[in-house]
């Protein structure tokens, strides 16, 4: 019955929180509630129990009773591995926790973020309630698997998933990080089929991501840096290109560009882009008020594009 | 469905910690708080009520009162203490933290690391989750956050995406929200009458105004607006992605999505789908397709 489960593990848990010194196996299997049948049985039963307490995080200490007189191990569970202690936890940083703690709406995230600050509430700590004005945030909502994933880069485990990129491929990847960057997800870490490092979107990957093989399967450089691997910003976009903009339009393009020269009903403003794609976008957002100058690719490119054509 | 043993002993062993730190809670509010049903919290009541120290006297056992539907705990025996965070449990919340810095002015930023190193020293953790925002903090931001707090009016030129010129405009900022690579405002536009949202980076400058305002001005309701029927193909996905809020509903079909946006300024709307070419094309209304032609034609008359 799951019930009488449940109780003997919160006594087993209680028995050996009270205990100072290690409690044999056979004390367990006498005074703790809920252990019976052959020895066999119980033993079996302790280590099933011994196992899900760890899977719930709690560490249970093995230790030699009296070496001299006793080849059984005994077990405890010390007060300051079990407990949560954050010294010096302020009223104002309950308030920043609590707010964290509902950033994430109905999401995958949710019961971790609630049960992180029920527990940080159990401190006794009350919440400061002076805190500005806050802040709403819109993200992608998380993929289930998210945490399963941190636990695999934590774990340095391999992991297997499908992506749905021009076409569908399998993939294998040593996971470096998770990525929130502007709002959504992404999953970073070195392709081993094609041996560098790649960013995928979480939203594109297909089905189950899986964890596959042993735990510290590989190392993460200590060095690594997300910002290294993202697509480069404006400051350092490689390519250029010169754009006449109509006189007192498209400012807010106006502002991500460098004044070249003015004219007398048009200036020149000089742009740095990496993907002709989206900055092709970006310019037929303006419609009639910019016109490219330069390059000739790019200017060819508009006019297939706005003439029906592939962008 | 029962659920799994080690998940209701974990919410046990939480449950006694919690309940001592807010004594007479109601059984209605404890179940809000764990996210279950009161008859399941009733359960778990009645299940740590015959929990406690070997011996398991009326003196070892767990010692509470909830038969007047409020929960006192009179003997947590061992269990006083919060357990530790688990991974799951620091991650999100070192990761939330994570994201209030990338918009904290920097005094709190610095709070919001030391609250991180402290929240660090728990477990021992790999770093699992980056944040990355390209428009970080502003200085203007804060003004806003003000304006909220003390409800007051302020002025902002605005660059305006839809006419693309500036102008000064009179707001009551509500509310802050941070969606993809932008910090929006929504606010009473005292200028134009009416709820207006304004992207951060596109208020060039800000200043106090001595506007009084009354508190209960008067909010029309949005305009009705049209929907617009797109055919975006898989290559186009970007599109779906980026302006996720004014899509109403997605459809996959071969070769691409059917979409549905609504809510949406048709200018905006003819502008942003130009770009992408045959990659999107619009099914309905006509009205709309004859606008993207118009834009296109203009464009090319540009490079004849």
């Amino acid at each position: 019955m799951a019930d009488n489960k449940t109780e003997r593990l919160i006594n087993l848990t209680l028995a050996l929180l009270a205990t100072k010194r290690y409690l044999k196996k056979s004390e367990i299997f006498r005074t703790v509630q809920g252990y019976d049948g052959t020895a066999d049985s119980m033993d079996r039963m302790f280590e099933r129990d011994k196992d899900d307490l760890r899977a719930l995080g709690i560490e249970i200490q093995v230790g030699d009773l009296d070496p001299f007189f006793e080849d059984e191990p005994g077990y405890r569970i010390s007060r300051s591995s079990y407990s949560l202690e954050i010294p010096n936890l302020s009223p104002r940083e309950v308030a920043y926790l609590s707010v964290a703690a509902n950033f994430w709406k109905d999401s995958a995230l949710t019961p971790a973020a609630q049960s992180g600050i029920r527990k940080l509430k159990s401190l006794g700590i009350p919440a400061a309630m002076d805190l500005a004005s806050t802040i709403e945030y819109r993200f992608e909502n998380p993929k289930a698997a998210l945490l399963e994933i941190t636990e695999a880069i934590d774990e340095l485990r391999q992991l297997e998933f499908e992506y749905q990129g021009s076409e569908v491929t399998k993939r294998k990847l040593a996971p470096y990080r998770v990525l929130l960057w502007n709002g959504y997800w992404y999953l970073v870490g070195l392709d081993l089929l094609k041996n560098e490092i790649r960013m995928f979107k979480l939203s594109r990957v297909i089905g189950e991501i899986r964890a596959v093989g042993k735990k510290n399967a590989f190392n993460i450089p200590s060095d690594f840096d997300i910002r290294s691997i993202l697509p480069s910003t404006a400051e350092d976009a490689r390519n250029l290109a010169q754009v006449s903009i109509k006189k007192g339009e498209a400012l807010t393009l106006r502002s991500n560009g460098r004044r070249l020269s003015e004219g007398e009903s048009t200036d020149l403003y000089e742009f740095r882009y990496d993907l002709p794609s989206s900055f092709l976008r970006t310019l037929v957002w303006y419609g009639e008020s910019v016109e490219i100058i330069e390059p000739v690719q790019l200017r060819n490119e508009i006019i297939a594009l706005v003439s029906g054509g592939k962008p | 469905m029962s659920e799994a043993s080690t998940t209701r002993t974990a919410r046990a062993l939480d449950l006694v910690p919690f309940l001592l730190e807010n004594q007479g809670i109601s059984v209605e509010e404890l179940a809000d708080e764990f996210r279950i049903t009161q008859m399941q919290i009733l359960e778990d009541l009645n299940l740590l009520f015959v929990c406690g120290l070997p011996g398991y006297s009326p003196l070892e056992l767990i010692d509470m009162n909830f038969e007047d539907g409020y929960v006192t705990v009179s003997d947590p025996q061992v269990l006083d203490r919060p357990r530790k965070l688990s991974k799951p449990e620091l991650t999100t919340l070192l990761v939330s933290l994570e994201v209030m810095k990338t918009m904290a002015n920097p005094d709190v930023r610095q709070e919001l690391e030391g609250l991180q190193v402290k929240l660090r020293a728990v477990l021992d953790l790999k770093p699992t989750i980056d944040v990355v925002v390209n428009e970080p903090a502003d200085a203007k931001l804060d003004e806003i956050l003000q304006a909220i707090v003390r409800g007051c009016a302020v002025e902002i030129n605005y660059l305006s995406a839809h006419s693309d010129k500036e102008s000064w405009r009179t707001i009551i900022p509500n509310r802050v929200y941070v969606e993809g690579k932008h910090t929006y405002i929504e606010s009473w536009c005292i200028t134009s009458q009416g709820e207006r949202v304004f992207r951060l980076d596109r208020i060039l400058a800000i200043r106090k105004s001595d506007q009084a305002f009354s508190a209960g001005v008067e909010r029309s309701d949005h305009e009705p607006s049209d929907d617009y029927l797109l055919f975006v193909s898989d290559n186009a996905r970007i599109f779906i992605e980026e302006n996720s809020a004014v899509i109403a509903n997605t459809e996959k079909i071969s070769n691409g999505y059917e979409v549905l946006v609504t809510a949406i300024d048709q200018d905006w709307l003819v502008r942003t789908i130009a770009g992408f070419g045959p990659e999107i094309a619009v099914l309905n209304p006509p009205a709309l397709k004859a606008a993207l032609s118009g834009h296109l034609a203009a464009i090319r008359s540009l490079y004849q």
